[in-house]
């Protein structure tokens, strides 16, 4: 038996977690080291120095019982238990190992409960923004990949260049850019995004007005600040997308 | 079963050379052709294999800023022009602004359909193929036409001795059933049995293929759809290549 103990602090509420977690559903997609899924098991494999291996095929149980869940895979040749309990702002996670092989699996134990808590957290996170976010606001959906794969889908690469730019210069550029490549003639929408050393910026033009502004500099995230602007500068990748219709992005 | 696995697995790890299985989403309407993205990672550089259409883009992104800054990826390749290899080149030349994008001479030219006007970023590959510099690393780039697309290219990594064979290896598996690596390999075949038969054209394109690969030392077969084979299993495969016949016109 190997047995080990890990403290994850959590950006939500911990018994939100463990709730997520509760639901094998949202469990599978999350669980490292899955090689293999038929309709009630999944199989996990793990390997050390290329020689060493060991694969099981688990069912796995969700309990949960006031604030504590036990997830319990049950295996062929072995068991994983993994005990979760919130304490204050963080989760405490107890996983047994009982099989063969122990010293294969032994290291992967404390990050798969890491993996687990974390990725549960994101979502529980990111659902709670969502519907904080009741009415559409584009500078924060500029910085959802999902949204801009939506846009994405619905526009035209026109432009890609590296371009050197003085700091305070961006919004002097972007006036040339569209005037020099008269987009708005042809392209009711624009999306620009850049990246630079630093620093990353996603745009939204709609009918010549600036709607949307994403900006990340250093670790800070900055929306619908034009001021940031400002701030953007040195050696730019730049992209610049015409969008056809518009209006379909924005009923998304 | 709606199948989603978001966590990568990595298949080769020497500390400066990485390759890595992206996971895995399906769609009900892709009725088990499951697609297999890899990320490869050399000395914090970073090249994507067929990453896909905008379905699994999310996936490919988060999984690939686990082993590299997405700026760092310096190459996009693309085995063939199919949707889920090429689908959403807008979105992965926006997101990788560094990479650059290699694909058949004979597919360039249709690109812009996906409404990429800009084409600067896109690179031909010849016909006879050639090498692709991740890092410190020559990843070679081998012909495989008609294996099915007319303009088709494999990927070999001579550090990791992973080839990646496109469609050529891929599997339908039942709907109830998924895995990563091949185990029962005469189990296997039967679900690449359809595919191979119905998507390759002749037997010809196979044969040509097999020439071109015989002095490769490959130890990982890892293809665009299906299970990944290793060790004893590629043997198997490059076997069972061999013994194939009635395909395409001759199905």
């Amino acid at each position: 038996m190997r047995a080990t103990n890990v403290l994850v602090f959590t950006k939500s509420a911990p018994d939100r977690i463990i709730d997520y977690l509760s639901n094998i559903d949202n469990v599978l997609p999350i669980l490292p080291y899955t090689t293999g899924r038929s309709r009630d098991r999944v199989r996990l494999e793990f390997r050390r120095f290329k020689v060493f291996r060991f694969v099981d095929n688990y069912e796995i149980e969700s309990i949960k019982r006031d604030q504590t869940l036990l997830l319990l895979f049950k295996g062929s040749r072995s068991n994983i238990k993994f005990i979760f309990r919130p304490i204050e702002s963080a989760i405490k996670v107890t996983v047994e190992y009982d099989g063969p092989r122990g010293w294969v699996v032994g290291r992967y134990l404390s990050e798969i409960a890491n993996a687990l808590v974390y990725e549960a957290d994101k979502a529980v996170y990111s659902a709670k923004v969502r519907a904080v976010k009741t009415t559409t606001d584009l500078s924060s959906n500029l910085a959802k990949i999902s949204w801009v794969s939506k846009l994405l889908m619905k526009s035209i690469m026109i432009k890609n260049e590296n371009r050197v730019i003085s700091k305070g210069g961006l919004l002097d550029y972007i006036e040339s850019l569209i005037s020099e490549e008269k987009v708005f003639n042809k392209y009711p929408g624009l999306y620009i995004s850049g990246d630079g050393i630093n620093s990353k910026m996603r745009l939204l033009f709609l009918n010549g007005e600036l709607k949307g502004i994403y900006v990340v500099i250093g670790d800070k995230e900055y929306f619908g600040n034009e001021e940031v602007l400002r701030e953007v500068g040195g050696l730019m990748r730049i992209r610049v997308y015409g969008i056809i219709r518009p209006e379909l992005i924005l009923q998304s | 079963m709606s199948l989603r696995v978001h966590k990568p697995y990595i298949l080769y790890d020497n500390n400066k050379h990485l390759f890595v299985w992206l996971g895995l989403d399906e769609a009900e309407a892709e009725k088990g052709i499951l697609t297999n993205q890899y990320l490869v990672v050399d000395q914090g550089e970073g090249l994507l294999i067929d990453p896909g259409g905008y379905y699994v883009f999310e996936r490919i992104l988060e999984n690939t800023s686990k082993f590299v800054d997405p700026v760092k990826v310096k190459a996009l390749f693309f085995s063939h022009q199919d949707p889920d290899v090429v689908g959403s080149l807008n979105l992965l030349l926006d997101m990788f602004p560094e990479a650059i994008v290699y694909v058949s001479a004979l597919w360039v030219r249709f690109l812009p359909h996906l409404g990429v006007l800009d084409t600067s970023r896109l690179r031909e590959i010849p016909d006879e193929g050639g090498e692709i510099t991740i890092g410190k690393s020559k990843l070679r780039i081998i012909p495989a036409h008609f294996l099915h697309s007319p303009g088709n290219f494999h990927l070999y990594d001579p550090i990791a001795k992973i080839l990646f064979t496109g469609d050529l290896g891929a599997a339908v598996f039942p709907s109830d059933e998924w895995y990563l690596f091949v185990e029962d390999f005469e189990k296997h075949k039967k679900y690449m049995e359809a595919f191979h038969h119905r998507y390759l054209p002749c037997r010809k394109a196979i044969d040509k293929w097999l020439e071109m690969i015989k002095d490769l030392d490959i130890q990982v077969i890892a293809p665009q759809h299906g299970a990944i084979m290793e060790k004893e299993n590629v043997a198997k495969f490059i076997e069972w290549l061999r013994s194939l016949d009635k395909i395409g016109l001759d199905h």
